[in-house]
């Protein structure tokens, strides 16, 4: 069976649809939402995290010291707990690209008192250490593989994660329907900017019914 | 393609006047409101470039600011600026596109009276970051695109030596036309070559999503398709009869060839930004 490098539009849609059913389904911690276009045309899917990072220091290293919350978790009850507690919260939208045909992983990371987090930022509080080095390196754009673009649906200025090279990619698995591509691409382009996915998805035998 | 047009395209320029609020001004120190600040730019620039020469003139001024450009930014009638669009599109849009523009036809309205701002920099709607390195990395990720549309990879602009893909946008702050074009005549199509989409973003009033999408510049018989036919296609509720479509200051007819449009229109990041109204 030949392997999917691409998706139309359809299958796209359809795959977002069956990823969130099934994310509610089985991982009922996993908050991914259905999002329309103000048209009601173009479909994308969104999720928030938020991040505790035992400091309330932005400059302050924080790699092993923090815990990821898929649920929003009431900020003041937080606090409470731990006042040293610095909070950021990270909104993950996937999209589609119609030149590139894949789907394209935006984001954007706020602290508590609503400022965003600049590149600098997110590589100390919010991508996985492991990662931050790759994502500097590319031979065309200097921040590296990940750099600003207005969302294709929003218009408004995210990070994003650069999706040209992602068919070349995808080729190399072995993908048989739009839902399992879905996934797979998760699994890699999610972790390194610190979106991780629950194991449970590559677990189960719908993935492979699709 | 016809250099002339191409040239003309490129000499394009926007006379600009910069004006500071006198809160803003008194916060940063001065006893007067600082007079308009008049420069002339080419349509092809961005804001970006003209941050540090902002900073430095307000400063002459008498306002004590911070070596910083971190929080400069620019505002139309309430708008913040994006400094990683092209100014000739940043115009097009938010002035020829609106109604009144055509009544002032006679004076023009120009020059583009702009807002400079010091502080309060409005993060939710514009690149953070800001830089020219920032501006740049939008530039050639855009490059990349209209690459992979026209030929379905990126060899073009990845078979670029490092200093070749540095001097698209040296150039490009430079104004230097003939350095540009002689990296950029490697990206774009000779002659009849037929490509399979035109790099193409339309913009609509009222702050719509940028319109883009795969567009083939001919029919499935291998005719040529012209704007209007592109347009009509990907907003089938626009009714053509009643709008325009502004190119580098210009209605462009809509029976220009698409083809044509994209070789000899193009913004220097070779995709065709077309305003609609």
């Amino acid at each position: 069976m030949p392997t999917i490098t691409k998706l139309t539009r359809n299958e796209f849609e359809q795959s977002l649809n069956a990823f969130v059913e099934t994310s509610h389904r089985v991982a009922l911690a996993d908050q991914w939402q259905l999002k329309k276009d103000r048209f009601g045309k173009q479909v994308y899917i969104t999720k928030k995290q938020t991040i505790v990072c035992q400091t309330s220091s932005r400059q302050a290293e924080c790699s092993t010291d923090f815990e990821i919350c898929d649920d929003v978790p009431d900020i003041a009850e937080l606090e409470l707990a731990s006042p040293d507690a610095g909070i950021i919260c990270t909104e993950y939208h996937i999209v589609y690209s119609t030149t590139y045909c894949v789907p394209v992983l935006y984001f954007n990371a706020y602290f508590s008192d609503g400022s965003f987090l600049s590149r600098n930022d997110l590589e100390q509080h919010v991508f996985s250490k492991l990662h931050v080095e790759a994502l500097r390196t590319n031979s065309l754009i200097q921040q590296g593989a990940i750099s600003q673009h207005d969302h294709p649906i929003l218009g408004q200025p995210f990070f994003y994660v650069h999706p040209c090279d992602t068919s070349a990619l995808m080729a190399q698995l072995q993908i048989e329907n739009a839902l399992s591509y879905i996934i797979s691409w998760l699994s890699f382009f999610g972790p390194p900017v610190g979106l991780y996915i629950d194991p449970i998805y590559v677990q189960k035998d719908w993935v492979k019914i699709g | 393609m016809s250099t002339s047009v191409s040239k003309s395209v490129w000499e394009g320029r926007i006379p600009l006047a910069f004006s500071i609020d006198g809160s803003e001004a008194q916060h940063f120190g001065a006893e007067h409101t600082p007079s308009s600040i008049f420069i002339e730019v080419p349509r092809t620039s961005y804001l970006i470039l003209l941050t540090e020469e902002i900073r430095d003139l307000y400063r002459a001024t008498g306002l004590t600011l911070p070596d910083s450009t971190a929080e400069i930014w620019f505002e139309y009638q309430g708008k913040p600026l994006k400094w990683h669009y092209p100014l000739g599109l940043l115009y097009d849009i938010l002035c020829i596109s609106e109604p009144s523009y055509l009544q002032m036809e006679d004076t023009k309205s120009i020059p583009w009276n702009i807002k400079v701002h010091f502080r309060n920099y409005p993060a939710a709607h514009l690149f953070r970051d800001q830089s020219a390195a920032t501006a740049q990395d939008f530039f050639m990720s855009m490059i990349k695109e209209a690459d992979f549309l026209r030929y379905g990879s990126t060899k073009r602009v990845m078979n670029l030596s490092k200093s070749d893909q540095t001097q698209l946008w040296e150039s490009l702050c430079s104004n230097d036309f003939d350095s540009f074009w002689k990296v950029n005549q490697r990206l774009i199509p000779v002659d009849d070559q037929v490509v399979r989409h035109i790099p193409l973003r339309l913009y609509l009033p009222d702050d719509c999503p940028v319109i883009q999408d795969r567009v083939s510049p001919r029919t499935e018989d291998g005719e040529e398709l012209t704007m209007e036919q592109i347009i009509r296609e990907l907003l089938p509720t626009l009714d053509t009869s009643k709008s325009k479509a502004v190119c580098h200051g210009v209605i462009v007819p809509f029976d220009t060839p698409i083809i044509w449009a994209s070789r000899n229109l193009a913004y220097p990041d070779n995709f065709l930004h077309i305003a609609l109204f």
